[in-house]
């Protein structure tokens, strides 16, 4: 299940997690870059969590009258095949590309946590199973994986984050391990059993924060991805089911107007990669301005 | 006319000055030494001179001339012309400085490649002519074959040949020996000094004064960015003119004649070697053996470590003293033979077995940086070395505990909030030392200990070593390739060669009459260090 | 581990809601009679107990039948040799596309200064993100539909493969671009970059001789791990652009509970990923000859020598 979650790590989270001098903001804060970012994220949590406030028609409502009209005053974003309000669908989709991109992080970044980490101070037997679990997790196709687990579970925003957590959870448990492992060979670590500190003391201080902090790096680039794996599983038909306003599903109905009415397709697909990006970035600025090392 | 013309040269960052009219000349055939502690500016002014100031460095000169051609405000691409083919760089990672995917040959090759227009069949010769000339198998030149299959010194010697095969007119070598033993030292240096021979200029930067005492001509001292001092070597030793030349002196002293006279000890040097000679071993090794991939890295080696005495043990690199001296800590298991501490057993152990006597062993290593968790103060790392791990701040009695441990190493309280990675490197390792004594232990191991720092810092170190020891009454194993460090502070010493040990005895008496001829070599090549060219 | 991804598809085939007889009759629709289901029951050995029916289907698989598919009554084997070369043409198209835009975004981001390189790490962080459905329609209404470049939808010419490679191929490049231009800031400050730079080299001729091969070391690892999710892009692209490849097979399949064609995809995507582990190994080796060495991407396997880092010179 290869969602592709960057098992190396970002090069700023190594050298004990001081970003480069030359790439490090001002003064702790987010750099212009990131203020943009983090402008961006917030008013999509905004639209999540109060679409109403964002303006725009009634997502639901249908007005086949008015199907597939450009985008006016009356309509910024255009109306879709339905007559619904495109700007309307587009904010309402919000929550469910936030909710299950931040959602199938955790579950995919738990999951990895826990096998990484397993592996990474068992022995070698432990080790060697978590090593082919993840090998054999590798080798399926993501959306082979996400499309079998809801078959059996049925399409919907549940299924979808599953599918999506358990596919990109193998790549968090692959940089995990190799952490922990690192942390363990490491020379802080021979100095504590030097000065005769008991292995789980040992574990607990110095290998878990080494091999944790930078997991949440990553995890904040995977958030980015996996906005995108959620919206196309709905655009494969398998994700958050019709009439429900989703950017995936939209893109797919968008499909067959591509050239009678590109903007049916372009603002949710827009809607995506920006939601997507300024969470990368944000998680980028974040971790430069020193604040999560 | 000189090979290197420098005149008021100035690097600014920004508004704050690094480097501050500084002016020297480098002639033919001359060897000049560019000498100053970490800081001082030397490696920004060898930087400059070649061009190499890393971005957002400003640097002027009233002059700056190589070879007669005056190279200020030089465009990039006029640079590249010059570089490699009127000034030939050697620097100070010897390690790192040959591309490891690379094969050793094409390096040596490209100064060639890049300024002459010599075919590829007249570059192999010349390569081959070149490693040769350093003591490498021409055949080097088209076997392909990279970095990581030539020992330290090996590659050192490959970077002296790529940076001389287009005989350029100056060779700027930055800390070339640092780190390395004294034999392979000694072959480095026989090498820069070949191409001396050869009629260019050769510009030495270190911080060893030491080092170049028998080998340069001219010393140009440097200290905060400003030339405090230059002139003809022996003068500089003889007559030292400002505080930093005679602290880089007094270093160099220590050495060199410490190895070169024995008699000659510092007055407050009155201890006892002999004293408790006989006492009953504190740790012990028995027949050690461990072997790394077939191939025996120690074998069948016998030590003991008597109460209150400095053990030395001293071999060239890769002789097997670092893997000795982590069986002694336990932090490998030897194949055969065991170590004991104080009669109980102490290796091969599982580590539960002795995780209770732990307290009476510490170590001191080479990097301390890499010891410390980042995200540690100097606060918590006494803490928690003096309260056994249980406590993270430094409160009430502990706070006075850990004060006074800080004062004890010669570091300022003032301190406690800082991060360790934030200390210069003698302070780091003075705090590694307060560190490794918190638990008042009886026997301390430490495994080149002063090797990474400065010629100043570490006679500053090697003197806190001395009077801790005699202050706590603590025994020492002082595993080092650097003679001059271990015969300060040994009372007896062990010579490792290839895995075994094929001397041991007093101090005074390896030092001064070696039976064995490692010894022999090995003292040799200190001596030839110090000495300079025959 | 091909008996893995064989044992777990079976078992995800078995979890799936539905019959697989009437799956087999034609669908969930087909008014099958209760004689027929029994029937196909009984033909397709279903009503044997659940341990019988792996066994059987190992011991198929282990002689390389991979049955028939349910809904296309013909053998998958064939289905297969129809449509994998497609997809997989797709994927390493997809993959060959992305490691030149790769390196030409490393070498914008490291070598033309400040704002070529913002702009560049701009594009390429959007890129890695880039959904491909939307992707591909975008490039068809532009270069299709309005510059008339090249055929909106495959056409059998090599025209036709442009724009579905090129979707396929950007998010991929943004990841390995990161990848690349980290490894390449990363070997700018090394200590042999300024022993070249010591002799002269030229920034194009340091870029080309030797931090790009430092760089492109994880990224070949990368590729590998990333195959998988390449040819997840590929059955995306596949129904954008009506491409005849496994993955517009692959969503019916399982929805119709098609357990033959499923296995027999999963199956292939597996094996297709050991070759791929298999050659990146391979070119790692070519580009990094050293044995044995500490910085091996994948699990980086100690030597048995101790931590030459005590005795400086590491003289081994």
């Amino acid at each position: 299940m290869s969602g592709i979650v960057d098992p190396r790590l970002p090069a700023d989270t190594r050298d004990g997690g001081r970003a480069r001098r030359s790439e490090r903001s001002p003064g702790g804060t987010l750099g212009p870059v990131g203020t943009v970012a983090a402008a961006v994220v917030l008013l999509a949590v905004v639209a999540a969590v109060w679409p109403a406030l964002l303006g725009g028609g009634d997502p639901l409502a249908v007005h086949p009258e008015v199907a597939l009209q450009a985008p006016s005053w009356a309509h910024p974003f255009g109306t879709d095949e339905s007559g619904r309000d495109v700007l309307g669908r587009v904010v309402a989709g919000t929550r469910a590309s936030l909710v299950v991109g931040v959602l199938a992080t955790l579950v995919g970044g738990a999951v990895g946590v826990v096998l990484g980490t397993a592996a990474g101070l068992g022995g070698r037997l432990v080790d060697a199973v978590v090593g082919r679990v993840t090998e054999v997790a590798f080798a399926l196709p993501l959306l082979l994986v996400a499309l079998v687990v809801i078959a059996v579970t049925g399409p919907g925003p549940v299924p979808a984050t599953l599918a999506v957590g358990f596919a990109t959870a193998p790549g968090y448990a692959r940089i995990v391990r190799g952490l922990v492992r690192t942390a363990r060979r490491s020379q802080v670590v021979e100095t504590a059993v030097l000065q005769g500190r008991r292995p789980a003391l040992i574990t607990v201080r110095h290998v878990l924060p080494a091999a944790l902090w930078p997991v949440v790096a990553v995890a904040t680039l995977g958030v980015g991805q996996a906005v995108v794996w959620a919206s196309a599983l709905s655009y494969l038909g398998v994700g958050t089911p019709p009439p429900a306003p989703e950017w995936g599903a939209m893109l797919a109905d968008g499909r067959t107007y591509l050239l009678t009415a590109p903007w049916t397709s372009t603002f949710p697909g827009l809607a995506i990669v920006v939601l997507a990006t300024s969470v990368t970035v944000l998680g980028r600025a974040v971790r430069r301005s020193g604040a999560v090392r | 006319m000189s090979v290197l013309q420098v005149e008021g040269l100035t690097v600014r960052a920004g508004d704050t000055t690094l480097v501050h009219d500084v002016s020297f000349t480098v002639e033919p055939g001359e060897c000049v030494a560019l000498v100053g502690a970490s800081g001082s500016g030397k490696t920004l002014t060898a930087r400059a001179v070649l061009g190499l100031s890393a971005a957002g460095l400003t640097v002027d000169a009233a002059a700056l001339r190589l070879d007669g051609r005056d190279v200020r405000g030089l465009s990039e691409r006029r640079w590249r012309s010059v570089r490699g083919a009127l000034v030939g760089y050697v620097g100070q990672e010897a390690l790192g400085a040959l591309d490891p995917l690379r094969p050793v040959g094409r390096e040596v090759a490209d100064a060639l490649r890049l300024h002459t227009r010599m075919t590829a069949a007249e570059r192999v010769d010349a390569v081959r002519a070149a490693l040769t000339a350093v003591g490498l198998d021409p055949d080097l030149a088209t076997d392909g074959r990279l970095a990581d299959t030539l020992s330290g010194g090996m590659r050192q010697r490959a970077l002296i040949a790529a940076a001389t095969v287009a005989s350029p007119a100056l060779v700027v070598a930055d800390e070339p020996t640092t780190a390395l033993d004294a034999a392979v030292a000694v072959t480095v240096m026989e090498q820069l000094r070949a191409a001396q021979e050869r009629g260019a200029g050769l510009l030495v930067i270190t911080h060893d004064l030491g080092l170049v005492a028998g080998w340069a001509d001219r010393v140009v001292v440097v200290d905060g960015g400003t030339v405090v001092e230059q002139g003809p070597v022996d003068r500089v030793f003889a007559a030292p003119g400002h505080p930093a030349t005679e602290a880089l002196v007094r270093a160099a002293r220590t050495g060199v004649e410490r190895t070169a006279r024995p008699d000659d000890r510092a007055a407050s040097d009155t201890r006892d070697r002999t004293a408790g000679a006989d006492a009953p071993a504190l740790l012990a090794a028995d027949g050690l053996c461990r072997t790394f991939a077939g191939v025996p890295a120690v074998d069948d080696v016998s030590l003991a470590v008597r109460p209150g005495r400095v053990l030395g043990v001293i071999g060239a690199s890769g002789s097997g003293k670092t893997t000795i001296a982590r069986m002694l800590l336990g932090l490998e298991d030897p194949d055969a033979g065991t170590v004991t501490l104080d009669g109980g057993a102490w290796a091969p152990l599982p580590e539960r077995d002795r995780r209770a006597r732990r307290h009476r062993v510490a170590a001191v290593v080479q990097d301390p940086g890499a010891t410390f968790d980042e995200r540690w103060t100097v606060e918590r790392v006494l803490a928690d070395a003096l309260s056994d791990g249980r406590e993270r701040r430094a409160r009430g009695p502990l706070a006075d505990r850990v004060d006074d441990a800080l004062r004890q190493v010669g570091l300022d309280p003032a301190l406690r909030p800082r991060s360790p990675r934030t200390l210069s490197g003698g302070q780091r390792q003075r705090l590694a030392i307060a560190r490794a004594l918190a638990t008042e232990p009886e026997v301390v191991v430490l495994d080149e200990p002063v090797t990474a720092l400065d010629a100043t810092v570490q006679d500053a170190v090697l003197t806190l070593l001395e009077r801790l020891r005699d202050a706590t009454g603590v025994a020492m194993v002082f595993v080092s390739h650097d003679l001059r460090a271990v015969r300060r502070t040994a009372d007896e010493v062990l010579v490792v060669h290839r895995g075994r040990v094929v001397e041991h005895g007093p101090a005074a008496r390896v030092f001064d009459a070696p039976e064995h001829p490692e010894t022999v070599r090995l003292l040799r090549a200190a001596e030839r260090l110090a000495a300079g060219p025959a | 581990m091909l008996w893995a991804v064989a044992t777990i598809v079976f078992v995800a085939i078995r979890l799936i809601p539905g019959d697989p007889a009437l799956a087999i009759l034609g669908g969930p629709g087909s008014q099958a009679s209760a004689e027929a289901v029994a029937r196909v029951r009984q033909d397709y050995g279903l009503d044997q107990p659940v341990l019988v029916q792996y066994a059987v289907f190992l011991g198929r698989l282990a002689t390389g039948h991979l049955g028939d598919s349910y809904a296309f009554r013909t053998p998958v084997a064939g289905l297969l040799a129809q449509q994998l070369p497609v997809t997989l043409t797709l994927a390493v198209a997809g993959l060959v596309v992305a490691w030149v835009l790769a390196i030409g975004a490393a070498w914008w981001s490291t070598q033309r200064g400040r704002v070529a390189a913002a702009l560049t790490g701009a594009i390429t962080v959007t890129a890695s993100v880039v959904p491909h459905f939307w992707l591909g329609s975008v490039l068809i209404v532009v270069f299709a539909s309005g510059l008339g470049w090249v055929p909106a939808v495959s056409d059998g010419t090599l025209a036709g493969w442009v724009l579905p490679v090129l979707t396929v191929a950007v998010p991929v490049a943004g990841y390995l671009a990161e990848t690349v231009r980290d490894g390449v800031v990363d070997a700018q400050r090394s200590a042999f970059a300024l022993a070249a730079r010591g002799r002269g080299e030229s920034p194009a001729g340091l870029f080309g001789r030797h931090l790009l091969r430092h760089a492109a070391l994880p990224g070949i690892a990368l590729s590998a791990w990333a195959f998988g999710s390449l040819v997840s892009g590929a059955v995306v692209v596949e129904s954008v652009f009506a491409l005849p490849g496994v993955g517009r097979a692959l969503v019916g399949a399982v929805t119709q509970r098609d357990m033959p064609l499923v296995t027999g995809i999963a199956l292939v995507s597996a094996a297709a990923y050991v070759v791929v582990l298999a050659v990146a190994d391979l070119v790692e080796r070519v580009v990094d000859p050293r044995g044995g060495t500490a910085e091996r991407s994948r699990d980086g396997r100690r030597g048995g020598a101790p931590r030459p880092a005590h005795t400086g010179a590491g003289v081994r």
